[in-house]
């Protein structure tokens, strides 16, 4: 426990350093600003500057780029309480409440209380990781091959099943993601698989490149000519407006505890991350309420609570990524993609390679959750004018960092068209409502999961048993067949009632 | 709307059988091996045929249920939009063409440009005002602090 906290102090030293705390600030402002500007989304800013960090240093790279995703969450609730857009899926339930308040010129304490949230819920996921991410990194050192490939297997089918849309169409996006992990030079044999004879994809196909035409092209295609129209009829707040009564804080204190432990508890489970943590929240509170009736219009618990298990969610989402390398959902992988190109392996070895990093990425959380309230509560105004920049100078303006963002990561002007083809390819695939989420996750879990599947075997002399007979591996493979097993349960069951209505709805039709 | 909900699935899971398939197809050319020594076939063909099975599945079990879209969105695209198409494919391709033959400077300013005109609400006034700036802003931050080496303007 001693040494936890001389590591956290030298993780201080590191956060505080001039240099890292200067890009820890450049990564919370992009991340607000992102969030503020409705229509563009985390994944397409960190994939933005992920090009700009290669040159960088792994330290300030990585706490930059996590600031976008934690900073983001701030902006996205201020674009949910006062347009009534649910531009970032996890601020989405905050809209119900938030914008009803914003109605009746409460929008200011809307979003006071859901800085308190925030921070509160932030600081406790922090917390969390401080104390569970050595111990899972400990457990972890023990794996061997069978057992991290299994832990894989789980950790994919989680993040590709339980986030939104279909399970059976997120499972087929992981393993899309998988094979084109597998495109390029085989580490083993050297043999070149899948380039189609170029030679400029020998080396794969770039992170940037995948994630750039997913999460930037493709989206952008969707959404041209076909963004919801702005509401700035009520986007009016200065900081004065900001400060809760008495009576609204003692309403609100309870939810922010709850839903703090509620997205807590869903960062521990592989998959479920500030999203379902901020759905979970707010219907739980809907439910212990003792006037259930005013939720929906402007209940301020209904604010509070998932906001603060949004936060407490998105530090815990950190544990699984940096203690054992297996990251949660597509935000996550591009970070643990991020760090492979510095060179870091992640895994569980992380935390004693490179304690300056994981030490120094906790204490860069606090400071800059601290970063971000003084930017929101006093700033307030400059963030409410944000709010009004339209769509179609966003969009163009994106595309061109695009453009020189992948070109400058490998100077190479085929990562551009790659990047350009990759977006039409993912057009094709938001066309047939797939969610291109998994495609991340497989893809950078990909040259991981073939190697130790490949190591497993040798070890066990082909035989697949293996994964069998090792208890922990054993372990992981039943809970990834258990949660297959409740899915196709719950899609018979629903099926069945399906059906049931038909021929109930055809016997009426003949009557 | 609900059969044309199905429609996607099926051809979804068309999509989706059709590129396991390939992949399964194309690494089969490489050396396979066995359990123990697997050769570097072996992984891609076990995922290209997993996701040929996806596909099957995903089309059998095509549903009416339509999965609800992100309310950021409107409704679904319906028809053609082209004009949005063209520009936002095209801005790119141009990007590389003229960055390759004209330079840098030109090429962030037509992308920029053309982009922008996939709008319906889009001005000549105001594309090239946010093109000019967006422009002088990739070259102050790409150019003279992050130091890639492109030339502003090629040739002459």
């Amino acid at each position: 426990m001693e040494t936890g906290f001389i590591n956290l102090f030298h993780g201080f030293e590191v956060a505080l350093d001039p240099h890292n705390l200067l890009w820890c600030f450049v990564g919370v402002l992009v991340g607000n600003i992102v969030g503020v500007l409705p229509g563009m989304g985390v994944l397409s800013a960190i994939s933005i500057l992920l090009p700009i960090t290669f040159g960088m240093q792994p330290v300030p790279a990585i706490l930059m780029l996590s600031g976008i995703y934690y900073g983001a969450q701030y902006g996205g609730a201020i674009c949910s309480i006062l347009l009534n857009l649910p531009c970032h899926p996890p601020h989405a339930v905050t809209c119900l409440d938030g914008f009803p308040l914003t109605k009746q010129g409460r929008g200011g304490v809307a979003l006071g209380i859901t800085m308190m949230g925030s921070a509160f819920g932030a600081a406790f996921g922090i917390l969390q990781m401080i104390f569970f991410a050595p111990i899972v990194a400990k457990a972890a050192l023990q794996f061997g091959p069978s057992e991290i490939c299994m832990l894989m297997l789980l950790g994919l089918l989680a993040g590709s099943t339980l986030a939104k849309g279909s399970p059976l169409k997120g499972i087929a996006m992981t393993l899309l993601g998988l094979l084109l992990s597998t495109v390029g030079t085989d580490l083993n044999s050297g043999v070149e698989r899948m380039t189609f004879g170029l030679t400029d994809m020998s080396d794969g196909i770039e992170l940037v490149s995948l994630s750039l035409g997913l999460f930037g092209i493709a989206e952008f295609i969707r959404s041209v000519n076909n963004t919801a129209p702005l509401n700035l009829a009520y986007a009016k707040v200065s900081m004065n407006d900001m400060r809760p009564s008495k009576a609204e804080m003692k309403q609100a204190a309870f939810p922010i505890l709850r839903g703090t432990i509620i997205g807590s508890l869903c960062a521990c489970i592989p998959g479920t991350g500030p999203t379902i943590a901020s759905f979970v929240a707010y219907a739980m509170e809907k439910k212990i309420s003792r006037t259930p009736e005013r939720f929906g219009h402007g209940a301020i618990e209904g604010v509070a609570a998932p906001e603060a298990s949004t936060h407490s969610a998105v530090q815990g989402d950190f544990i699984p990524t940096m203690s054992l390398g297996i990251p949660g959902d597509a935000v996550m992988a591009l970070l643990l993609g991020a760090l492979m190109i510095q060179g870091i392996a992640p895994g569980p070895m992380l935390l004693t390679q490179h304690p300056d990093l994981f030490w120094g990425l906790i204490a860069s959380f606090w400071v800059g959750n601290i970063i971000l309230l003084v930017l929101n509560v006093p700033m307030i105004g400059v963030w409410v004018k944000l709010l009004s920049v339209p769509y179609k100078y966003l969009y163009p303006s994106a595309i061109l960092f695009i453009c020189v963002g992948v070109f400058a990561a490998r100077h190479s002007m085929f990562d551009v068209g790659a990047t350009l083809f990759i977006g039409v390819f993912g057009y094709l695939l938001l066309k047939l409502r797939f969610e291109p989420a998994p495609i991340l996750l497989g893809f950078v879990l990909g040259q991981h999961l073939e190697e130790n599947f490949r190591r497993a075997l040798v070890l066990s002399r082909g035989d697949l048993l293996v994964f069998v007979e090792r208890p922990l591996s054993a372990v992981f493979l039943s809970l990834s067949v258990l949660l297959v097993g409740t899915q196709v349960f719950f899609w018979l069951q629903r099926s069945k009632r399906t059906a049931r209505l038909a021929k109930a709805q055809a016997l009426m039709g003949d009557a | 709307m609900s059969s044309a909900g199905r429609r996607t699935d099926y051809y979804a899971g068309a999509f989706v059988a059709v590129i396991g398939a390939g992949a399964a197809l194309i690494s089969s050319q490489y050396r396979i091996g066995t359990l123990t020594s697997m050769g570097p076939g072996f992984f891609p063909v076990v995922l290209g045929v997993l996701l040929a099975v996806m596909g099957v599945f995903i089309a059998m079990a095509a549903s009416d249920v339509p999965t609800p879209t992100s309310p950021a969105h409107g409704p679904d695209k319906v028809g053609w939009d082209v004009r949005g198409w063209v520009c936002i494919i095209g801005a790119p391709m141009v990007f590389i063409f003229l960055a390759e033959y004209a330079g840098f400077l030109p090429a962030c300013f037509a992308a920029v440009l053309i982009a922008a005109a996939g709008d319906r609400t889009a001005t000549v006034k105001a594309s090239v005002l946010l093109a000019a700036g967006m422009t002088a802003f990739a070259i102050i931050l790409f150019v003279y602090i992050l130091h890639i080496e492109i030339p502003i303007i090629r040739g002459f």
